[in-house]
């Protein structure tokens, strides 16, 4: 019994350094359909393929960078249209609480990694945005934040390049 | 000579398996992960309309779009069992929440162990673009607890654990404490190659980000502050694996840890993930860094004795 255990924990490890030093695919090249279904499963449930490289990015060596979101919803009573801004600091952060700052940023991190499917969360989020607040009219800009550190004497101080990445309209209609 | 060596090649990285270890480590580590999935769904829970409701900010269609036909997606459950998506989502809340409940007691730890993990993936499915690293490490300590052998001593109805138990389960303390040296190796790897960490810069700036950080960071501190810290987190994770068999050395290795993952949950918003790696680095090491500290206040003793 103790040797399946064993096992267990050497097969782990063994993935564990193959993704670690990339040698492992994150999908394998097999014939069968089912095998290659149950190579993801196996993936889904041990987390085997995954990096553990948390605050680093290796694309962008020598850089940082962020990306904010400006979220506004519009309606219009009489002649006047009223705005209604739902982010803050480039964030929809103050829609959760602080706890959840983190997660919530994650998803305007998606317009600039995953496109198609930012574009699916985008139309969401306006859904989601239209029915809590009863605006009829969503207005999202994405923006990309190229960040640089500049050394002035002791201190740092930090100067950005802003570059829009995407921005839309979104109504039911 | 010959012997040690035929032994550690034997053994591998099971040798001397019962070094740093203690009697119910592992039933510990289990009491720690499940207190932890509560306060991390919890989280989520607090945010339901945005997170967890079927009409939240993703809405189901969404992430089951993105899913694999096999994936258990709550949409494509709750169709599955002829349920309506908020009579599932309800039952399945009841279901992972009350299973980690039983986890934490230690009541039927293997069939609570499973039903969290399985409720775990369920509405990771759901909430995927809403996760980082913290889930990656929750899902696989939920794993480890799917298959050793967890709930005995520290339970509400305690079982008698024999050697053959206790001897299982120290070779899930042994694949932890491996696991937890792993990551931080990769994740030090990964901060060695970028030029960023070793001036200060990376820190700097992702400390003034505005998108994410709970408190801000505004001390304007000379930038030698940056570059020490930098240097110190690159080199603590990377040689964490080494830092941690050395006696005395470990306990300060500890001690940082735990500070750069204050750090990181109050200046980083990251506050699950360090709660999490906090709490797992003080439940795994726990046994050396008490024998350290009796040790050093043996000698402090000793010398207070003298003078």
């Amino acid at each position: 019994m103790n040797l399946r255990y064993r096992m267990f924990v050497i097969v782990f490890f063994a993935f564990q350094v193959l993704t670690i030093f990339k040698l492992l695919p994150s999908r394998w090249p097999l014939t069968s359909y089912y095998s290659e279904v149950f190579t993801q499963v196996i993936f889904t449930v041990s987390k085997m393929n995954h990096l553990y490289n948390f605050f680093t990015d290796p694309q962008k060596v020598g850089g940082y960078g962020y990306v904010s979101n400006h979220i506004y919803m519009l309606k219009k009573e009489g002649d006047s249209i009223i705005k209604k801004d739902v982010s803050s600091q480039g964030s929809i952060k103050k829609m959760v609480s602080p706890v959840n700052y983190a997660r919530i940023n994650n998803l305007q991190v998606l317009a600039v990694k995953d496109t198609l499917l930012y574009s699916a969360v985008v139309r969401s989020q306006a859904l989601f945005f239209m029915r809590k607040y009863q605006y009829p009219l969503m207005y999202v800009e994405v923006m990309n934040h190229e960040c640089k550190a500049n050394r002035t004497q002791t201190r740092l101080t930090k100067s950005e390049k802003v570059e829009k990445v995407y921005t839309n309209y979104l109504t039911l209609n | 000579m010959k012997k040690k060596a035929l032994y550690l090649l034997k053994e591998n990285i099971f040798c001397y398996l019962d070094y740093g270890q203690s009697k119910y480590q592992f039933e510990y580590f289990r009491i720690a992960i499940a207190l932890f999935s509560l306060f991390n769904f919890g989280a989520f829970l607090y945010d339901y309309e945005v997170f967890v409701s079927p009409d939240g900010i993703i809405n189901w269609e969404v992430t089951q779009a993105s899913s694999f036909w096999f994936d258990p997606h709550p949409a494509r459950l709750a169709n599955w069992l002829n349920m309506s998506h908020e009579t599932f989502n309800f039952f399945a809340i009841s279901l992972y929440v009350g299973s980690l409940v039983l986890l934490a007691l230690g009541i039927f730890t293997r069939v609570s162990s499973l039903l969290a993990f399985f409720f775990f993936l369920v509405f990771s499915l759901s909430l995927y673009p809403f996760l980082y690293g913290v889930d990656l490490y929750q899902s696989v300590f939920l794993l480890f607890l799917t298959i050793f052998p967890s709930g005995y001593a520290l339970s509400l109805a305690p079982k008698k654990s024999d050697d053959k138990i206790l001897n299982q389960q120290k070779i899930a303390v042994r694949g932890i404490q491996i696991y937890l040296a792993l990551t931080y190796f990769s994740a030090g790897f990964g901060k060695f190659n970028m030029d960023s960490w070793f001036n200060g810069e990376f820190l700097y700036l992702s400390l003034s980000d505005p998108t994410y950080q709970l408190l801000p960071f505004t001390y304007n501190v000379h930038y030698g502050f940056y570059v020490f810290s930098g240097v110190l987190v690159v080199f603590i994770e990377m040689f964490y694996f080494i830092l941690v068999l050395i006696p005395y050395v470990r306990t300060v290795l500890i001690i940082a840890i735990v500070g750069m993952h204050l750090f990181i949950a109050l200046f980083m918003g990251l506050v699950p993930f360090g709660v999490l790696l906090l709490m797992v680095n003080l439940v795994i090491w726990y046994p050396l860094i008490l024998t350290d500290l009796k040790k050093i206040f043996k000698i402090y003793k000793r010398y207070e004795l003298a003078i």
